[in-house]
């Protein structure tokens, strides 16, 4: 197992550029997923990765080897697609033992056929029928060994995938948006047992999605792509919770963060729908946007609460409410996260009051990076 | 990197002398086409001749034989063997692919069986049947038997199985005919195919040799293939410039409307290819 | 209310006779849509083979008033005929030369075309030009070229000191011959459609067995490339086969089935037989005989090439 190290790396297609000077750090070991919307470039950094395609500059090392003009079959890295990309004519056992049977046999013993025939290559194979085996009996699909990629079901087709990936001890793993292809229910699972596959090779992974669930509940870092750049990376917490930049906190966490006009005024006060939020900055005076996840609004008897707004629509989801609201000053309606019990006081139609916590405001300037606040109420009375 | 460039250089090298054994019967016969006889008689390969002969051949193979009307005879037939089999085809595989009626497998079930019959095998008996009823050597001839094409309604049977039925139904709506549907809903739908077919059956018409050969007598019907052949026994033995300029001649329509609408051709070939 | 029950009542009868009438108006223009074809297709294909078959069992020849049925004196003349022997050697040869040689060099040209960066189309369209020349024109400036004494083959190989001949003259070498034309001509029809199916191949596989330490070209086509255009490979085979067969074109215009029958196949025997000596029933029972073949052949395509779905 090694560490990957993406330096400066940026990509162009003709005029377009896909990837700009794009650097990542990945220490041995680790869970890192690529995430971003579709055509942020996340799936070309992986290719670049794998070798399949070119860097127009820049460098990638696995620990201190440079791999720049090493081909993909010299890197030693595995990947599993997006398709699987598995040998529709090869059972899977034979899927499976192709990387071994590359590092393994040479190329006459490789020929159809030869490899039962030739002594040297008998052996090898009852190396590589164990070893097939061992991955088989981890993946539990050892009763799936003799079918064709064509009798398989998608979930059994993404486990021989995944397979094929870790027979062999690669520096390491890079996924594919792997579980695109799966119906909903199956993704969850997988989800839980890529992540535990990780735990116990110990393995660095790669993992692009262009799902945030996925990222947030696999990853020990998320690497977050916005047209090419590298925008943020840290651990699930910190992209939750400490968006560096406004497509970061909107791209991140479901529903999405609710996001209103806001005002830095010129005493460093900080502004929401023209109510004051108790923080202070020291950012220039200007409009500016305020995030606010769902969960860090709550619903407040009338009177008590800082704005108010309309009931628009009610999502039931069992064990919590989205409700949807808007008042005059808002551009569109913002969200509520709700525990089940307050559902009996809403309707749609309803007039509410809402409040926060200051602590849970992320305050984006006009160009969408975040700017630092401070809570100081004392700060906001005496310039008052 | 270098090593790319390398592997590119050797696969065009190969390409390269593969083109050269392609093209060489190409070059022959235009080189040849431009000599005169006492230099082609000393067997030169050089691409520029030594005395243009270029007028002589080409007026001699337009003079020495009716070249002119055998291609006029060659357009007259490819056509209107096209324009039939449209007309005769269309509507057929329209019934088969959009309508439901008694006897529609049965129906299908001959187009799959008449795919199987070269045309070499049905020449006898539509050759006795001509004969007797008097219609042998004649433009008739050429075309009746091209007619029906099983292959032109399978292929646009299979292509108006892909046109949605709501299509169908709304012109229905609209109060057009079913044959006016064939005509004016499904035929402009079905152009890439048609395209296809056309250019499959211009082809197979444009060089047919077999049925020509066998039903035709007076060289006012000849079409280019016979002409070439009739050429060649006949009027020059070893004049090989002349017999170059006619041959250069019939291949050119085809060969130039294949360079014009190069990626039409290989598409239309591809897809009829499949038959 | 009574209304509403009487129209009700008075409707189902008069709907069903509707569906009833309008089924009938969709049989009769379905029919009347499809009766030219379904005629023409009795007159000029299924009558003529059911007529080649009756042919062949009488003693029937063109200009004879009447004739009588002779079952199978016709075919047992057909097995005692040495020239009926050579002719079907004759092709079997012709298209087990042609099949291999169009077949390896198609797919060497679809390969190469695809894997180099520059000029694909134009290669493409060099390769393709042969399918588009009238053959019979190209029979004549091939025999032009295989002329012995100022032919362009015999030139080249002179330069390299083979022997000039008149290879379309000499027993041994006429067949040949022929056969090289046909792969000259297929070689781009065949090429066609292996781009085709290599087209159809997900560069996802290609990547993958990158990934997987697949070094060369070589290794790389036996596993991908080769199993994956398998099914287009027999494909391609059969319907080489099926034309092949049908070689008549360069035999009548170049050798006439000579010399001493050395280029003697089926069509031009039946060609002969029917059209030249006008004995249609012999030519009958030889149609009958080179049907069997095609029909052989393309039901081993239909139940075997396109029934064989590996995979999917």
């Amino acid at each position: 197992m090694s560490s990957v190290h993406i330096q400066n790396i940026t990509k162009s297609f003709g005029k377009v550029e896909v990837l700009k000077d794009v650097s990542l750090n990945i220490p041995d070991g680790e869970f890192v997923s690529l995430v971003g919307p579709s055509g942020c470039g996340k799936s070309t950094l992986l290719r670049i990765i794998a070798g399949l395609e070119q860097q127009s500059s820049g460098q990638i090392r696995i620990d201190d080897r440079v791999i720049d003009n090493v081909r993909p079959s010299e890197r030693n890295i595995s990947m599993v697609f997006q398709s699987y990309a598995l040998y529709p004519h090869l059972s899977v056992f034979d899927n499976i033992s192709v990387p071994l049977r590359m590092s393994r046999l040479n190329s006459i013993q490789r020929l159809p056929g030869l490899r039962h025939l030739l002594p040297g290559a008998r052996a090898v194979e009852k190396g590589i029928r164990a070893d097939v085996e061992q991955v088989a009996s981890l993946l539990d699909m050892k009763q799936l060994l003799d079918r064709k990629p064509g009798e398989l079901s998608g979930g059994q087709r993404q486990r021989v995938a995944v397979g094929r990936a870790i027979v062999r001890e690669p520096h390491a793993f890079l996924l594919d948006e792997p579980l695109s292809n799966l119906d909903a229910k199956l993704r969850v699972h997988m989800r839980t047992e890529i992540a535990q596959l990780h735990r116990r090779l110990g393995a660095t992974f790669i993992y692009v999605t262009h799902d945030q669930a996925e990222a947030m509940t696999m990853s020990d870092r998320i690497a977050v792509l916005m047209d090419g750049e590298l925008v943020q990376v840290g651990s699930p917490d910190d992209v939750y919770n400490e968006p560096q930049d406004i497509r970061v906190a909107e791209f991140i966490g479901s529903p999405r963060i609710n996001t209103f006009a806001g005002e830095i005024r010129s005493d460093g006060g900080v502004d929401l729908l023209g109510v004051p939020t108790g923080l202070v900055t020291d950012a220039e005076a200007g409009p500016a946007q305020v995030g606010l996840r769902p969960e860090a609004l709550r619903l407040v008897p009338v009177g008590e609460g800082v704005f108010a707004g309309t009931v628009t629509h009610i999502e039931n989801l069992g064990a919590e409410l989205m409700v949807h609201f808007v008042n005059e000053n808002m551009e569109r309606p913002a969200i509520i996260r709700l525990d089940h019990i307050e559902r009996h006081r809403l309707d749609v139609g309803e007039s509410i009051e809402i409040d926060f916590l200051p602590g849970a405001v992320r305050l984006f300037g006009p160009d969408g990076a975040r700017v630092p606040t401070e809570e100081f109420m004392e700060k906001q009375l005496v310039n008052a | 990197m270098r090593r790319i460039r390398f592997g590119e250089i050797i696969k065009q090298l190969v390409l390269v002398i593969g083109a050269i054994i392609i093209l060489a019967p190409f070059y022959q016969m235009i080189t040849t086409s431009l000599k005169a006889p006492s230099e082609i008689a000393d067997g030169t390969l050089s691409p520029i001749p030594r005395e243009w002969h270029a007028v002589q051949n080409y007026t001699e193979a337009f003079t020495a034989t009716p070249l002119a009307r055998y291609m006029l005879n060659g357009v007259i037939v490819t056509a209107s063997i096209f324009i039939l089999q449209v007309l005769i085809a269309l509507p057929c595989a329209y019934a088969l692919s959009k309508l439901r009626w008694w006897g529609r497998e049965v129906v299908f079930g001959l187009v799959l069986f008449c795919l199987l019959i070269p045309p070499h095998a049905v020449a006898i008996p539509v050759y006795l049947m001509f004969h007797s009823i008097g219609i042998l050597d004649s433009y008739a001839a050429l075309i009746v038997p091209w007619t029906i094409s099983v292959f032109g309604i399978f292929l646009m049977r299979q292509f108006f199985m892909t046109v949605p039925d709501d299509l169908v139904d709304a012109a229905r709506m609209d109060g057009i005919s079913e044959l006016g549907i064939v005509w004016r809903v499904m035929l402009p739908t079905a152009l890439p195919a048609l395209t296809a077919f056309g250019i499959f059956s211009v082809i197979a018409h444009w060089n047919d040799y077999f049925w020509p050969l066998i039903v035709l007598s007076s060289r006012e019907f000849y079409t280019p293939p016979l002409g070439i052949s009739v050429f060649r026994n006949e009027e020059f033995g070893f004049e090989f410039g002349p017999l170059m300029a006619a041959a250069t001649v019939i291949i050119a329509p085809l060969v130039i409307a294949f360079i014009v609408a190069q990626r039409r051709f290989i598409e239309g070939i591809t897809l009829t290819g499949m038959k | 209310m009574s209304t509403h029950e009487a129209v009700q009542a008075g409707e189902t009868p008069s709907f069903a006779a509707a569906s009833v009438r309008a089924r009938m108006r969709y049989q009769l223009i379905a029919t009347m849509l499809s009766a030219p074809a379904i005629a023409l297709m009795f007159l000029l294909l299924i009558g003529p083979v059911v007529a080649v078959l009756l042919l062949s069992f009488t003693d029937w020849s063109l200009g004879d008033s009447d004739f009588n049925w002779v079952d199978m004196a016709t075919y047992q003349e057909m097995v005692e005929d040495d020239i009926f022997w050579k002719a079907i050697a004759n092709t079997l040869i012709y298209v087990g030369i042609v099949i291999p040689g169009s077949i390896i060099l198609g797919l060497g040209a679809a390969l190469l075309i695809e894997s180099v960066t520059v000029g694909r189309s134009f290669w493409r369209a060099v390769y393709f030009l042969p399918v588009m020349s009238t053959l019979i024109a190209m029979a004549v400036v091939w025999e032009f070229m295989l002329n012995a004494k100022f032919g362009m083959v015999s030139q080249v190989l002179g330069f390299f000191g083979v022997e000039a001949k008149s290879w379309l003259q000499e027993p041994d070498t006429a067949l040949p011959a022929l056969c090289l034309i046909a792969i000259w001509q297929a070689l781009g029809f065949n090429m066609v459609l292996f781009m085709a199916g290599l087209t159809s191949i997900p560069r996802e596989l290609h990547n993958a067995a990158e990934v997987d330490g697949v070094r060369s070209a070589w290794d790389r086509f036996w596993l991908v490339t080769w199993p994956l255009l398998t099914p287009v490979t027999m494909f391609v085979a059969i319907i080489t086969a099926i034309r092949s067969f049908q070689v008549f074109d360069t035999v009548h215009v170049l050798t006439k089935g000579g010399p001493d029958n050395a280029t003697m196949v089926l069509v031009y025997q039946i060609y002969q037989e029917g059209f030249e000596f006008f004995r249609s029933s012999y030519a009958s029972a030889l149609t009958v005989v080179f049907l069997g073949f095609i029909f052989l052949l393309t039901l081993f395509k239909v139940f075997v090439v396109e029934r064989k779905v590996h995979y999917q």
